[in-house]
């Protein structure tokens, strides 16, 4: 829980609540012009070339919606997303990290492998399938309807941490972690405080 | 039939299979040379003809050529083939299809070895022979292709010493690794740190064997040795300047503003500091290159490496790698896949010091792991699909993910040789094209100009000069001249005979008499070429249809 509160996405999303909409147009919509003109250039671009029913078997409709569902659900995974850079609208993020902190990651995984070890399939895999809310959205990398995702992670990396300062030993590592957590945290604070204000204004 | 029998075909199989998918339309797909590919061809042209590089250096170790630096291998691989097949597109991409068929070969064997498993081996060969990442950089762009055969050889070679016992396995291994040193330069970053690895590993068999160890070690040394002056050059220091965060400086401009707005230097100096900027830098570059963006998605940004609507993996291979993820915990060979995630995650250290946010072709060493772990993957679903009874497990599963790999397969196809040509064709990011088309129409009026300048915003034109013009190395040599705008650009060669290599600046070239001009739309605008004192001979356009080139002659 406590992780939670003081993850970047809590912060900024608390921040900026009153001002962040979702509106119709937000969302994935299969008539919209962009997508049919995009089917439609590699469709004509195929039949130029002579490969005409080969294009239309694999750039249709229903391959191109699948293909945009999957990009967007692999997108909750990108890295870059979630611990360098975070959601694309300043509303949602400080740009200066994603919406949880770098440090947590070997925890994450830490935590995954645990849950697997365990045989504790539904959980990791109920976290994995959650980024499919990202799906219904047109924007990329989007914060809100990767949240339960974001929280799933968080969580993850609680049990990583908790099992690990459970373990006797490991002092050096704890300590080293701690360090840079507290760093990584401080980072983000003094973004938080002193540079989003600003960027935020100049938006 | 008897095992090893069956390896044989299986390995002849393979390399059959990737012999096709690298040499069907070799010479048209990617769409054009680029330059990195004539610098090399011609530098081999160069070396057969005259002994000399471009600038007249005899035999050398690295290779100049627009201010670059290039390893010398591939060079000094292609003069046979040039002397086959003559200076041509065919020759330049040779080589890189050859030795991209033999590394999936031998990587197969590398897998067979390592495990034990023929299965795994031939499912990790067929993920190689037809994937998009090695087809990107073993269908063109030859050093790449070569280096990665000798890194693969090594290890393979490697593993055969520890496991079957055969002494000059060692030997061959690290004189492989020795000589990726020149042929590509990332690996002078990776096999030393993948080098470490392997002994960390062995350690115990190395110890053992230690008088073997020792006297490869020794020649892998004597290999390296002409190669230290090489990397001292001016050339190597200015090549880690431009293209390493190294030589990188934060623009002013972000600097003033951090320290304005951080209000104490204190702050300013803690948070700020290019050790914590650059290892954020570092770190996201690391983290970038096991990101589905750059797996699945998208890929890298940059033209010649993109595959147009889709990361370096197949879209199916996301499924694999999951049931790559179920197979682990009851895989048995725990030390040999420990290896290949070590491998795995060395391999993108080339790149994460460069200034690209990704690179797939320095990250090219990712493949392999990767490809093992895909393996696993497959082996496991179809494990699954054998062993397990049900609908979902006999039907739904393999008519699922066959249909899936179908889809990801026919879109890359499809996009590999219709939709990425025309997006990634132009300029010097690109593929360069247009220029063959240039030298075909410009090299003929030759002699009826003064002067011929063409312009260079497309980055390298002399190399397609000399190149397509088959230019004779023993007249250039003399004539070589490298133009460098500052100390980070990478140089322009002058000209030779009445070529002038340049940037047009037509408010004041327009006064030029009886000299004709090539370059883009935006150095030789169509609403400036008054008809008075200049016309437009030709247009060389994209495949796209915008325009590449105008070819303008002004009157006497």
């Amino acid at each position: 829980m406590w992780l939670n509160l003081i993850s970047p996405w809590f912060w900024v999303l608390s921040r900026n609540h009153r001002t962040i909409k979702l509106e119709k147009s937000d969302f994935y919509q299969l008539q919209s012009p962009q997508f049919i003109s995009q089917i439609n250039t590699f469709q004509g671009e195929a039949r130029q070339k002579g490969w005409g029913k080969w294009g239309k078997l694999t750039v249709n409709k229903a391959t191109w919606l699948f293909r945009d569902a999957l990009t967007q659900y692999l997108e909750s995974f990108d890295f870059h997303y979630l611990f360098i850079e975070g959601d694309l609208d300043l509303k949602k993020s400080t740009r200066s990290t994603g919406p949880i902190y770098l440090s947590l990651l070997p925890f994450i995984v830490y935590g995954f492998y645990l849950n697997f070890k365990k045989n504790h399939y539904f959980v990791s895999l109920g976290i994995l399938a959650s980024p499919v809310l990202g799906i219904f959205l047109k924007q990329h990398y989007e914060t809100l309807s990767r949240l339960p995702f974001i929280i799933g992670l968080t969580f993850m990396a609680a049990v990583g941490i908790v099992s690990l300062s459970c373990k006797k030993g490991y002092r050096s590592l704890k300590v080293t972690f701690i360090a840079i957590f507290i760093l990584e945290f401080l980072r983000f604070a003094h973004y938080y405080f002193l540079h989003y204000p600003i960027l935020l204004q100049v938006k | 039939m008897k095992k090893n029998n069956l390896t044989i075909i299986l390995l002849l199989a393979i390399f059959i299979l990737s012999l096709a998918f690298r040499f069907y339309k070799i010479t048209s797909v990617p769409i054009s040379l680029n330059w990195d590919e004539a610098a090399f061809a011609y530098n081999a042209y160069s070396i057969l003809q005259t002994g000399k590089d471009e600038y007249g250096t005899p035999f050398p170790l690295e290779f100049k050529s627009v201010g670059d630096y290039k390893c010398p291998i591939f060079v000094y691989l292609t003069v046979p083939v040039i002397k086959l097949f003559g200076l041509s597109e065919f020759s330049i991409r040779l080589l890189s299809s050859l030795f991209g068929a033999l590394s999936v070969a031998v990587f197969f064997l590398l897998t067979k070895e390592l495990f034990g498993d023929l299965k795994i081996a031939l499912a990790a060969g067929i993920i190689t022979a037809i994937s998009p990442w090695h087809l990107q950089f073993t269908r063109a762009q030859g050093d790449v292709a070569i280096s990665s055969f000798l890194v693969v050889l090594g290890i393979w070679q490697f593993i055969r010493w520890v496991k079957q016992k055969e002494s000059l396995a060692i030997f061959i291994s690290i004189i492989s690794f020795s000589l990726t040193f020149y042929a590509y330069f990332s690996e002078r970053v990776f096999v030393p740190v993948l080098f470490l690895l392997l002994c960390f590993f062995f350690r115990k068999e190395i110890l053992s064997r230690k008088k073997e160890f020792f006297l490869a070690g020794i020649g892998g040394l004597l290999i390296l040795l002409p190669l230290v002056r090489t990397m001292m050059s001016s050339g190597q220091k200015n090549k880690i300047l431009i293209t390493t965060i190294f030589g990188y400086r934060r623009p002013q401009e972000y600097l003033e503003k951090m320290a304005s707005e951080d209000h104490l230097p204190i702050i300013y100096k803690i948070f700020h500091h290019p050790a914590i900027e650059y290892s954020w830098m570092i770190v996201d570059r690391y983290l970038n290159h096991f990101s589905p963006y750059f797996l699945f998605t998208r890929g890298p940004n940059d033209d010649r490496q993109r595959i147009e609507g889709m990361g370096m993996l197949y879209w199916s291979d996301a499924v694999l790698l999951v049931f790559a993820l179920m197979a682990l915990k009851a895989f048995k060979k725990r030390q040999e896949l420990l290896l290949v995630a070590a491998w795995l995650a060395i391999s993108p250290l080339p790149s994460i010091v460069t200034r690209d946010p990704v690179h797939a072709r320095r990250a090219f060493n990712m493949l392999y792991p990767l490809s093992i772990i895909l393996a696993i993957g497959a082996v496991k679903l179809f494990g699954l699909v054998k062993k397990k009874k049900g609908t979902f497990f006999k039907i739904f599963l393999p008519l699922g993910f066959g249909l899936f790999f179908f889809w990801s397969f026919s879109f890359y196809i499809l996009s590999y040789f219709v939709f990425t040509p025309p997006e990634t064709a132009a300029g010097p990011g690109g593929w360069s094209y247009g220029y063959k088309q240039l030298v075909e129409y410009v090299s003929p009026l030759k002699d009826k100009y003064e002067k011929i300048v063409i312009d260079t915003s497309y980055q390298g034109p002399y190399l397609f000069f000399l190149f397509y013009e088959k230019y004779p190395p023993a007249l250039y040599q003399p004539q070589a001249q490298l133009v460098k705008k500052d100390e980070f650009s990478l140089g322009e060669g002058k000209g030779y005979d009445n070529y002038e290599f340049r940037d047009i600046y037509w408010p004041v070239d327009r006064g030029a008499k009886h000299t004709l001009f090539a370059g883009s739309p935006e150095r030789l605008p169509l609403q400036d070429i008054d008809s008075r004192e200049a016309r437009i001979l030709k247009t060389i356009y994209f495949p796209d249809g915008k325009e590449a080139f105008y070819v303008v002659e002004t009157y006497k």
